[in-house]
């Protein structure tokens, strides 16, 4: 990988994705300790609902300190930002929205076409973040795959296209909306051979799970007029 | 007799012929268990023969489909069918394009490729398609013929030797992978957590659910699967650019000659023995049978040097073991409801859904769907051997679809089955949340399968363990005064400490990376 040794001061990162697995860890551990600090833990006797749940989460924090330990004293493989920069942005887009949100409901507005605000202004925020990148592709393609982004980014956008349509317009629309976003996460994609595949496979998709294995399944809603 | 009168059982609940409705025809009457287990079989192979689509992935991807099965026993038998059709498409791929499947057929990658390399492609093919079917014959009896008497044992386990024996299970489990057994446990206690999630079995409270209302029947088994394994392994492999060394040979003979299966019949004989017995191992055993094999007959061979340059011993005897350790690995399963690797477990998952808890008492509950289970495992071999071989040319054209057509499809396919499971949305967004997860997991150097283990195990363990407590009155030496729980813990301690030990640990390293 590609930064193996990081100075820091006296000490030496010597495998910075032990290090970083271990911190992640004691992050998941704390933030599992908080959700659950209501729960009443009881006793060996007679358990309450939250003492295996702590119990682990010690034994996790412990094996976590371990692997901080480890990236400290061993040399081990090293980290790189494309390799995480893909969560940490979701993660970022996640607050921003919170953010918007709040303050939105604060100012009156408990919900949008029927979401919570939050939700809208997740899918906004990561529509504009899309169509950005998207553009990167066009322009610049190789820092955007050098960039970690364009995988998670569109395959992610893929599936919140899915299940914001499934419901609402129908499989017509939900899947070629999956296949085409989701395609743009691989550089060999070519356009027009996605499009048509995008339409082929839906149609596949519908003679066989809407009528050959009946599942309840909506595949074209227009309200008022049509529900196939 | 025992046995033939339970194997009869199950071959009658195969073989059960039932009126079906179709449309334009009327009723019908259809053997629909065998139809059931050939569509398995079929579509397992199709989706499993795709490069960079295992067999954890091929079965969380077709796992929604079976949950619309009404009947437990037909879900379960296309699930076992999937399940040898995903497997026999990763040695398929394996041998033609050098890809594993899993880390059972690494091995065939080795002589089978090298074999399709000289032309000889249709007879590795076909080689390891008789040795599979031999294998999972002789895997069917030792199954039927193991099966009673473990369930007998396991019938005198109270909660504290169940406990015992899962914590054995999940270390056996740790042991027996590849990679680091730190960030292994590491990973099965997050497993362990995610279980957590949801109502608490005792007391009626919330537990980690943040108040959010979806979350109160716990994480859902088959979002979480898809999530981690089908779309986190998607994104693994957009990473990498296509490198497919499809071979452009011609495939050849399917059928070996005299020689072939002269030079075939001892390896086939032993990697089976060696398969079957590793196999029943509670920790993941079945991996070590094709490495097993392949050492042996190694070391055993008159001209070692042949090997790794298209021996066909090096495919008839791992493609036997793995076939066999594949098979004999549901006995742990089926006898204790312990699964002891990751594919094991999603059919936990599945008979969960189905309404059924593995454990020793659906044996004696259903007897009907246990035998038929195993019968089906008989059949599923039996169609492999017929559907495969003729076949072939299809398998090659699904190997030359580029990923970037690929990939799309995949994720459609499961997206429909991912919102047909419960009809919701929210679960497709559940997904791809736990595919970023396990897609930062792989970057951070963890392997998942361990996870899901720990997660299909939880609840049973915090039931049994907590049970054990209060029958004891929260002592903890209950553990070591039983003398089964005693020895199954000090079993896995040792083979905890082994594994930590630095001398154990270089072997084991070498052992997967031969």
């Amino acid at each position: 990988m590609k930064t193996p040794k990081v100075e820091m001061g006296a000490i030496r990162v010597r495998g910075a994705q032990n290090l970083v697995a271990g911190l992640s860890l004691l992050g998941l551990a704390a933030f599992a300790a908080w959700a659950a600090s209501d729960l009443p833990l009881g006793r060996l006797g007679s358990m309450g609902p939250g003492m295996v749940p702590y119990a682990i989460m010690g034994l996790i924090a412990l094996f976590a300190l371990g692997l901080v330990a480890n990236g400290f004293l061993k040399d081990g493989e090293g980290v790189a930002l494309a390799d995480y920069s893909a969560v940490i942005l979701v993660a970022a887009i996640g607050v921003v929205a919170l953010v918007a949100g709040a303050s939105l409901k604060a100012a009156g507005i408990a919900q949008l076409w029927g979401y919570p605000p939050s939700v809208v202004a997740f899918c906004a925020v990561y529509l504009l973040v899309m169509v950005w990148l998207a553009i990167q592709a066009v322009r610049r393609p190789t820092w955007l795959d050098r960039s970690g982004l364009r995988g998670p980014i569109f395959v992610v956008g893929g599936l919140l296209a899915f299940a914001l349509t499934v419901r609402t317009v129908g499989l017509v629309l939900a899947g070629p909306l999956l296949a085409v976003i989701s395609g743009a996460a691989s550089s060999e994609t070519r356009l027009k051979e996605l499009l048509i595949f995008a339409v082929a496979i839906t149609a596949v998709c519908i003679v066989m799970f809407k009528y050959a294995l009946k599942l309840p399944m909506p595949v074209l809603i227009i309200p008022g007029v049509i529900y196939l | 007799m025992d046995m033939l009168a339970n194997l009869g059982l199950g071959f009658s609940t195969i073989l059960n012929i039932v009126p079906v409705e179709l449309p334009g025809i009327g009723a019908v009457p259809l053997p629909m268990n065998i139809i059931l287990c050939f569509i398995g079989c079929l579509v397992g192979t199709l989706i499993g023969v795709l490069p960079g689509v295992g067999p954890i992935a091929t079965i969380t991807m077709l796992l929604p489909i079976t949950f619309q099965l009404g009947n437990p026993t037909g879900a379960l038998v296309m699930l076992a069918g999937i399940y040898y059709g995903a497997q026999y498409g990763g040695s398929t791929t394996a041998i033609l394009v050098n890809i594993p499947g899993e880390a059972t057929s690494v091995v065939t990658t080795l002589d089978g490729h090298e074999m399709a390399k000289q032309g000889r492609a249709g007879v590795a093919l076909g080689i390891s398609a008789i040795g599979s079917f031999f294998a999972g014959c002789v895997a069917t009896v030792v199954i039927a013929a193991l099966a009673a008497p473990l369930t007998g044992v396991a019938l005198l386990f109270g909660p504290a030797e169940y406990f015992a024996l899962m914590v054995m299970g999940l270390i056996f489990a740790v042991v027996l992978a590849r990679g680091s057994v730190a960030k292994a446990v590491t990973m099965i206690l997050v497993g362990l957590l995610l279980s957590t999630i949801g109502t608490d079995l005792e007391t009626g409270q919330e537990r980690l659910t943040f108040g959010f209302a979806p979350l109160s029947d716990g994480v859902d088994f088959a979002v979480l699967a898809m999530g981690v394994f089908g779309f986190a392994e998607v994104l693994r492999n957009l990473e990498v650019s296509e490198n497919r060394d499809v071979v452009n040979k011609p495939i050849g003979r399917l059928l070996p000659s005299l020689d072939d299966l002269k030079a075939s019949v001892a390896p086939v004989l032993r990697g089976t023995a060696l398969g079957a017995s590793l196999g029943i191992l509670p920790g993941n055993g079945a991996v070590l049978g094709p490495f097993a094999s392949y050492t042996l007959e190694k070391k055993i061979a008159k001209d070692p040097r042949r090997f790794g340059r298209g021996a066909i011993e090096g495919v008839a005897g791992p493609e036997s073991a793995n076939n066999a350790g594949a098979q004999t690995s549901f006995i742990p399963l089926l006898t204790l409801g312990i699964p002891p690797n990751a594919v094991m477990a999603l059919m936990v998952g599945a008979m969960t859904i189905q309404g059924i808890i593995p454990g020793p008492q659906v044996m004696t509950r259903n007897p009907d769907l246990f035998w038929g289970m195993i019968a089906s495992m008989w059949i599923g071999n039996l169609m492999l051997l017929i559907i495969n071989l003729p076949l072939i040319g299809l398998w090659v054209r699904l190997l030359k679809v580029p990923y970037r057509l690929m990939f799309p499809a995949i994720l459609v396919f499961s997206c429909i089955g991912i919102y047909s499971v419960n009809n919701s949305p929210a679960d497709v967004v559940f997904t791809a949340v736990f595919a970023l997860f396990g897609y930062s997991l792989i970057k951070l150097g963890f392997e998942p399968a361990p996870m899901l283990l720990g997660f299909v195990l939880g609840k049973l363990m915090e039931e049994n363990l907590r049970r054990a407590l209060i029958i004891s009155r929260g002592d903890m030496v209950t553990f070591l005064e039983k003398p089964i729980s005693a020895t199954l813990l000090a079993i896995a301690a040792v083979m905890l400490c082994l594994a930590l030990l630095p001398s154990v640990r270089k072997s084991r390293d070498e052992v997967f990376t031969e």
